[in-house]
């Protein structure tokens, strides 16, 4: 395409302002990176290459307990989420009345209200009815909040399916029950595996909702690293930072791979 | 429900609407109520009497003599966060335009992976994100070590901080427009002897229209309510309306002040989605990779 290329030669600042923005965006990130290996005491200061404080960060129970707490809530709010999503996206199908716009609506506001908004009404509304903060509560919550990213990738599956496929299955008879299980949940079984995991993520990650409706049994990994890092640097978040930089980011570039594969 | 869908009974719908019902609608409705009650006595909760005195107290102070005047305390904060939000919408208009373009003019594989690369910090734990910022500004930092200044715990570091987080949500929806656009008008418009400005506001940037407004909403609306990175990177003196709701739902116990910031806040999204009509995905919505979705 010449003229692309005539173009892109008119405006060449476009190019250096978008190398810095990439460079903008992995500087820090790098910094992390390089800086968990920092054999020093001080975590801003290069002392040469160890790994020492991956065994410390290794060794911390507090972490790990906490840690284990939020695969906990993880794991249910994205198999919860991603079900219920599937679900919604089934049942409401392409074409929605007004009723079931206004309710979808409520069901996506997540994706655009602060989410300082949610956290506040949620814990207002289980102290007005008495709802204690426990596992339980904090679970809901979270699935309330993954429910519309667990939609997206799902409903985006199911519109770019051939509608024959389905008229042909209702010609034929199928009862809407068995098209379900038959034809729609084979075909959209690769998005509801995207669905969990990016759910899984953003449970994982969830910091806001989970520091209003945490009770005393339930410190998540976000809440207890966001106290660390309120005391400001150290080498030991310099490690705990590094891993989650490293892990959400592999697991989903694999999973592009994978899905990729699946979809030849 | 009058239309049946063609993929399956509608009743499997309704796991995820109760949920969106009673966890989203609910805590909105219950929030609004909380706002117009009486303080709880104990300090925590509310007691169940309605009054205007939430927003009013955000409005006016009354001194121990009765006499009424402005509360600027409140009202600077709110200036404070629209403020602040306001400029990290600026910043990422002004690098995240020229980057989609640059994304948009570059082979359609190499944009594949741009827009990868964009979207990869996203989905980084926002703590780490933030936490990167404190090594690189705190005291003795990075930028320091360089002969910089120590930003660490100013509102320069929570623009710093915020600017990097909603970054990508300027560039994908600009992304999203550019990428079908036709290049070659601009071409047409240099052709026909128009200065590069004028091409600029009069070619470029009606084209980019509706993915610039979506960027602006999705940027604004959550920097607004940002707490993370202004706790971490900002200052004590530097309050923003997200540390001041979580003050009067924590320390402060003033739940219905809370609960008249939060419809505050409700208020100026609604506002903001009004000014700034959007299509298509937005948010973190945005930063899904289209990978991720099921598509073959």
């Amino acid at each position: 395409m010449r003229s692309t290329v005539e173009v892109r030669r008119q405006i060449p600042s476009v190019a250096s302002i978008g190398i810095l923005a990439i460079a903008f965006l992995y500087v820090p990130l790098m910094t992390v990176l390089v800086f968990s290996f920092n054999r020093s005491e001080d975590a801003t200061v290069w002392g040469g290459f160890s790994t020492k404080w991956y065994s410390t960060v290794l060794h911390n129970s507090d972490l790990i307990r906490a840690a284990k707490f939020s695969l906990s809530l993880a794991v249910p709010s994205a198999l919860l989420a991603s079900l219920f999503a599937a679900g919604l996206a089934i049942g409401i199908g392409v074409v929605h009345s007004r009723r079931i716009v206004l309710l979808q609506m409520l069901v996506n506001a997540p994706l655009i209200l602060p989410e300082i908004v949610t956290a506040v009404g949620t814990l207002a509304l289980f102290s007005a009815v008495k709802i204690p903060l426990n596992f339980a509560s904090l679970l809901a919550a979270h699935v309330a909040l993954c429910i519309p990213f667990a939609f997206l990738p799902i409903r985006s599956r199911l519109r770019d399916l051939d509608p024959a496929i389905f008229e042909a299955a209702e010609d034929l008879g199928a009862s809407s029950r068995r098209v379900m299980l038959r034809i729609t949940a084979p075909l959209i079984i690769p998005a509801v595996f995207s669905a969990m995991l990016l759910t899984f993520i953003i449970s994982m990650d969830d910091f806001l909702t989970s520091m209003f409706l945490s009770g005393p049994s339930t410190t998540t990994l976000p809440l207890y690293i966001f106290g660390l890092l309120k005391l400001g640097v150290s080498p030991e978040v310099n490690v705990i930072s590094a891993l989650l930089l490293v892990i959400p980011t592999v697991g989903l570039l694999l999973s592009v791979v994978w899905i990729r594969k699946r979809g030849k | 429900m009058k239309r049946k869908s063609p993929f399956g009974p509608s009743g499997v719908s309704y796991p995820a609407l109760t949920m969106g019902l009673l966890l989203i609608g609910a805590p909105l409705l219950v929030v609004s109520l909380f706002s117009f009650l009486k303080r709880g006595s104990f300090g925590s909760g509310v007691v169940y009497k309605f009054t205007t005195d939430a927003y009013s107290s955000i409005l006016i102070q009354t001194n121990l003599i009765g006499q009424h005047s402005l509360n600027t305390a409140y009202l600077s904060i709110i200036w404070r966060s629209i403020v602040l939000a306001l400029s990290v919408t600026v910043i990422c208009l002004l690098v995240g335009i020229p980057t989609a373009i640059w994304i948009a003019l570059q082979k359609k594989s190499v944009q594949k992976i741009l827009i990868i690369l964009v979207t990869i910090p996203f989905w980084v734990n926002v703590l780490a994100r933030t936490y990167a910022w404190m090594l690189l500004l705190a005291d003795k930092g990075l930028l320091s070590q360089i002969g910089g200044p120590t930003l660490l715990y100013t509102n320069w570091a929570t623009l710093i901080g915020l600017t990097y987080a909603f970054l990508p949500f300027m560039v994908l929806p600009v992304y999203a427009v550019a990428e079908k656009m036709d290049f070659r008008t601009l071409e047409a418009g240099f052709d026909l002897g128009a200065s590069g400005w004028r091409v600029l506001f009069k070619v470029l940037l009606p084209t980019l229209k509706y993915g610039i407004l979506s960027g602006i909403a999705v940027v604004f609306i959550p920097a607004l309510g940002a707490y993370v990175q202004p706790s971490l990177l900002g200052g004590n003196k530097s309050m923003l309306i997200g540390s001041l709701i979580n003050d009067q739902f924590g320390d402060s116990r003033n739940w219905p002040v809370g609960s008249a910031l939060a419809v505050l806040l409700v208020l100026m999204t609604i506002f903001a989605l009004g000014t700034f009509k959007f299509r298509g995905r937005f948010g973190r919505s945005a930063t899904v990779p289209q990978d991720l979705g099921g598509v073959e």
